[in-house]
């Protein structure tokens, strides 16, 4: 636990407590992002969290000190497909987007499960309209199958509805997750030409690895008792000083 | 910890439900007309730790920030229209549907319910009725003398009297559907209600715009595939067991920390 920061003061078992602390407060952070990731391997486009753990020196109060930092990170990669044959579950095959109209302006989620309302308006579960590029496409409720392309073209029988907007950004790791797990974009995320492609009558599967996470479910719990143990032999080292 | 406990307990209670319903769909496997049920989940609520942005010191920033999520929950459950496999009986009266569309059946109080389970019977007067008693609508009367019934592809109904004669057109059985057939309620019974999200109900004749086709001496078997209901059976206990097991990292990893001080 030596620092060597030349500012350091002398008080080497506290800060070591300190460090414990931190080191304990980060795999608690990892455990809640291994218990999210759990929790969500049956949602249909969710994508994995990783965390990251640094360390780093801070300037606090004219001297320096060693931090440890936890960040999320969504895990981009592809999910995968699962057949449903359902005309109305969409899977994106590549990186990108579906677009839907929210309150809360344009939000991005991968989660293809959509539904045609009574006016024949695509939707997600939770009613938010899809995006279209130009104005929105009508699809008769009453009318013949919809097919979609993989370009994200909607056709009705011979006749073209309409094309569903499809985006990419070129940071993806920046857009952030609302309440119900929509992506929304910050204003100076640029977007980016999208490879994705559509698959009718697929939905990707969450791309969680329950043995990934369980092996990290090991890790962190065993980093854990090893932050534990530093702390209780300092408390130790505590006990022996009083006791003297 | 207490946190990562209660999403692990919100992931096993999405696949209890999800154990729930399969258990649904396989004891139904022999239901005609059964349309199976599948869920569709959802993240749970974000929780910001850290801003993406924020300033981490003076001159560090930090690109993605900590966001916790709490879990996961069902959004909805929805019936899968698929079309079932048809199985040829016996009966005269056994109509499948081949495509789009449902039966409709008046209840005794006047209310009107939507069916693909085409097995009709005759009550005393000759009227065609469910399983339970309900006449089919509109309703459909066969002479008492007829000795051939003829049920069309497009729903026309030819009864023939005597040998000698040819079958005469009796009435049409007309079919009914909806825009959103997904949001009909189920009411038990093989029998589903039109709600605001399944939309304004249209009678159309069998065979016209997509719709589809009355096959008679024929019944609709439910579309579960037993073999996919039972892989996703597995799927579901073993993510159930990886939350569970979550939990307890999280117990003993709190555990360690009561330990700490003795």
């Amino acid at each position: 636990m030596a620092h060597g920061t030349p500012f350091a003061p002398a008080a080497g078992m506290n800060r070591g407590l300190y460090s414990g602390v931190q080191a304990m407060a980060a795999s608690e952070r990892r455990l809640e992002a291994i218990a999210t990731n759990l929790a969500n391997v049956s949602v249909h486009g969710y994508k994995r969290r990783g965390t990251s753990t640094q360390s780093f020196d801070a300037a606090l109060q004219g001297r320096l000190e060693r931090q440890v930092t936890t960040r999320t990170r969504i895990d981009f990669s592809q999910g995968m497909l699962e057949e449903t044959g359902e005309p109305f579950d969409l899977a994106l095959f590549g990186a990108g987007f579906f677009a839907l109209e929210t309150p809360h302006g344009e939000a991005y989620t991968r989660g293809g499960r959509f539904h045609i309302d009574a006016a024949g308006l695509l939707q997600t579960q939770d009613g938010f309209p899809i995006a279209w590029e130009g104005g929105r496409g009508a699809i008769d409720p009453q009318g013949t199958e919809v097919r979609v392309d993989p370009d994200g073209q909607v056709w009705q029988g011979q006749a073209q509805v309409g094309r569903l907007r499809l985006v990419d950004f070129a940071d993806p790791a920046r857009l952030q997750p609302d309440r119900m797990g929509y992506l929304h974009a910050p204003a100076d995320l640029a977007p980016r030409a999208r490879e994705a492609e559509v698959r009718q009558g697929h939905l990707e599967r969450s791309n969680v690895s329950a043995l990934d996470e369980m092996v990290a479910l090991i890790a962190t719990q065993r980093s854990h008792e090893s932050a534990a143990r530093l702390m209780s032999s300092i408390e130790q080292g505590y006990r022996r000083l009083t006791a003297r | 910890m207490i946190r990562a406990m209660m999403t692990a307990a919100s992931g096993m209670k999405v696949q209890e439900m999800q154990v729930d319903t399969i258990a649904n769909n396989i004891a139904n496997v022999n239901t005609a007309g059964f349309k199976k049920n599948e869920l569709a989940f959802r993240e749970m609520l974000y929780e910001t730790l850290k801003e993406p942005g924020a300033k981490t010191a003076a001159n560090a920033m930090s690109p993605t920030g900590l966001q916790i999520g709490s879990g996961a929950e069902v959004a909805s459950s929805v019936k899968i229209m698929r079309q079932g496999e048809l199985q040829p009986t016996s009966s005269t009266f056994d109509m499948a549907i081949q495509g789009q569309g449902f039966f409709r059946v008046l209840l005794g109080n006047g209310d009107f319910r939507y069916t693909r389970d085409g097995s009709f019977r005759q009550d005393g007067d000759g009227v065609l009725v469910t399983a339970e008693g309900y006449p089919l609508d509109p309703r459909v009367q066969i002479p008492t003398d007829a000795i051939e019934i003829i049920i069309g592809e497009d729903g026309t109904i030819s009864v023939a009297k005597d040998e000698a004669t040819a079958p005469e057109t009796l009435t049409n059985i007309s079919l009914f559907r909806f825009p959103n057939p997904t949001g009909l309620k189920a009411m038990g019974g093989n029998l589903y209600g039109a709600t605001q999200s399944s939309g304004p109900v249209q009678e159309v004749t069998p065979g016209e715009n997509g719709t589809g086709l009355i096959r008679q001496g024929y019944q609709e078997r439910s579309n579960v595939a037993v073999v996919d209901e039972l892989v996703a059976l597995i799927l579901a206990q073993r993510n159930y067991e990886t939350n569970s097991r979550a939990i307890r990292v999280s117990d003993e990893m709190l555990q360690q920390v009561n330990q700490m001080v003795r």
